[in-house]
């Protein structure tokens, strides 16, 4: 499998997720058999303005690879500059953001409302693609709600343009996150592109994983928010798809030992400060689902270091036993 | 155990001195073992339960997860080994431990044959059994194990305070006993590392449980336990 040159092994991506999928988090995915990952997004204005944020961003290390940096931005000149800085963090793949539905991406005219002009996104596509040595991906969404549903045209718009994959999220900027994803969508843009299509949207484990391959016929999978408190689901999507084989749910204290290695890693990117504070949302979804973790989930929604987090985990471990 | 076979065993003792390597009864004849070891001792074989360590006809865990990755163990804790080890951690006969590490390090040479241990670790003692007892026999089995494997021993845990010891109990009150017990030692680092734990006996294997959790909460990788004999649990039916 391959897109543009690059060479990808297995089938589930780690999707780009805004302040969830940073480095440590990436590097982690990548251990459990993630098969490219893509950055957070980045702000093809800031980048091109040389902004030491973005920078820091789109930073990818030699132990997350093949990656992929995401930009966003709406106006053509400004996203075919942003690829020569872009290509100072040496990725493999760009990819475009066309899927984001934030009020403040979609609001600016980047992100999914280019999903309500598609000419304007082909030219995104162009520009980029001519500035970049390197090939670029389209992620979008169904459309801008259920009455303008234009994944079709705009996948079509993008491969003219000379994207080597498109990625589809089964869902309209109006629907946000909340309802079912439809894969009927994903499927017709397969049967109507010859490139690689990336299904994306309420991947949670093995069986969703092969249901969306399954039924939209999509060459990668990329997973989202499936991931969040749980990186060993790539682990167990590949054990399904290439062996059949279910893997079970690693044990509390396993779950445990890879939260405080995450969060360990995370300080040390981040240094402690920032890093205690990102830690919380992702000890709360470690810790989802598990006997006695409501309780604390209020104190892990405080978290100031490493010893609380220790204690709160011994904790949980001691009652899921 | 009359008057005459005291007399029997002092006059054995005086001519013979030789015992037997697991129970320490005197034996006549010129040999290692005695008559009863020989013949029935309790050693695990066949395929083992990756979770409880039981031989497979024997295992009743239900495949329970513990926290550890992994254990395995020479003996069930019956007859001539339940004699030893009872003269091992009671009455001073810390010349048993050799022997018993000996079958060890067979076991952790077969069952964990793939794996490179940082370093092997014991269950410690409180400052109070320290000062009671004379010494730990879990430290003196891990010794003799270290001797062997050639894999550095290193006090990495410590015993915060007292409970009631676990074979005191019953075998239901166990299981809370031990929480918050055990911790590694302030400063110690086991970030990344594969430990090999060493203990006397499992019964409930909540000491060992407890001690590989923590652990692993303190960033260890993967923890391997290892004892001396186990308590083959008896199967519901």
């Amino acid at each position: 499998m391959k897109i543009g040159n690059v060479e990808i092994k297995g089938k589930a991506v780690l999707a780009p997720m805004a302040g969830v999928a940073d480095r440590a988090f990436r590097e982690l995915c990548v251990d459990y058999g993630a098969a490219y990952v893509v950055s957070e997004m980045i702000s093809s204005k800031g980048v091109s303005m040389g902004d030491r944020k973005s920078k820091d961003l789109m930073f990818l290390s030699e132990k997350e690879r093949p990656a992929a940096v995401q930009i966003f931005g709406s106006d053509p000149v400004v996203m075919a500059q942003s690829v020569e800085s872009v290509m100072q963090a040496n990725p493999q793949i760009i990819d475009i953001n066309m899927g984001c539905p934030a009020p403040k991406i979609a609001g600016n005219g980047g992100g999914a409302s280019l999903a309500k002009n598609p000419l304007l996104a082909e030219k995104i596509v162009k520009a980029v693609v001519e500035a970049s040595p390197v090939p670029v991906t389209v992620k979008i969404r169904m459309g801008w709600d259920e009455n303008s549903i234009n994944a079709v045209e705009m996948a079509k718009r993008a491969e003219n343009a000379g994207a080597s994959a498109i990625t589809v999220h089964g869902r309209t900027r109006k629907q946000m996150y909340a309802p079912p994803v439809d894969r009927n969508i994903i499927a017709e843009v397969k049967k109507s592109v010859s490139i690689p299509v990336i299904g994306n949207g309420d991947i949670i484990d093995e069986q969703s994983a092969a249901i969306m391959l399954e039924e939209t016929n999509c060459d990668l999978i990329m997973i989202g928010r499936g991931a969040l408190g749980c990186p060993w689901v790539f682990s167990q999507i590949n054990a399904y798809l290439e062996h059949g084989r279910v893997l079970p749910t690693p044990p509390v204290a396993e779950r445990m030992r890879v939260m405080i290695k995450h969060i360990e890693t995370l300080c040390q990117y981040k240094g402690d400060y920032v890093g205690m504070r990102e830690a919380r949302k992702h000890a709360g979804w470690y810790t989802k689902g598990l006997h006695g973790a409501a309780k604390y989930r209020q104190v892990l929604g405080t978290l100031e270091n490493m010893e609380q987090l220790q204690e709160i985990a011994y904790k949980i471990c001691i009652e899921n036993q | 155990m009359n008057i005459f076979s005291k007399l029997k065993d002092f006059i054995l003792w005086l001519v013979l001195t030789k015992k037997c390597k697991y129970c320490n009864t005197l034996i006549t004849k010129n040999e290692d073992l005695c008559d009863d070891c020989k013949e029935n001792l309790p050693r695990i074989s066949g395929g083992k339960c990756k979770f409880c360590g039981a031989g497979k006809d024997k295992c009743a865990c239900k495949k329970h997860h513990m926290n550890f990755d992994g254990i395995t163990s020479p003996f069930y804790y019956e007859k001539g080994i339940k004699q030893g080890l009872q003269l091992l951690k009671f009455n001073n006969k810390s010349h048993l431990a050799k022997t018993f590490a000996e079958d060890m390090a067979d076991c952790v040479n077969k069952d964990f044959a793939h794996i490179d241990f940082d370093f092997i670790c014991y269950i410690p003692f409180s400052t109070m059994q320290i000062a009671e007892r004379s010494y730990n026999q879990s430290e003196l089995l891990a010794e003799e194990l270290s001797k062997i494997l050639e894999i550095p021993i290193k006090n990495a845990l410590v015993k915060l305070f007292d409970v009631k010891t676990q074979h005191d109990m019953a075998i239901m009150q166990r299981k809370g006993n031990v929480h918050g017990v055990y911790d590694v030692k302030n400063g110690f680092d086991v970030k990344g590392k594969t430990v090999l734990l060493v203990d006397d006996i499992m019964t409930t294997g909540e000491t060992l449980n407890n001690c590989a959790l923590i652990m692993k909460i303190r960033g260890a990788e993967k923890v391997y336990c290892i004892t001396a004999a186990l308590t083959a649990k008896k199967k519901k039916k």
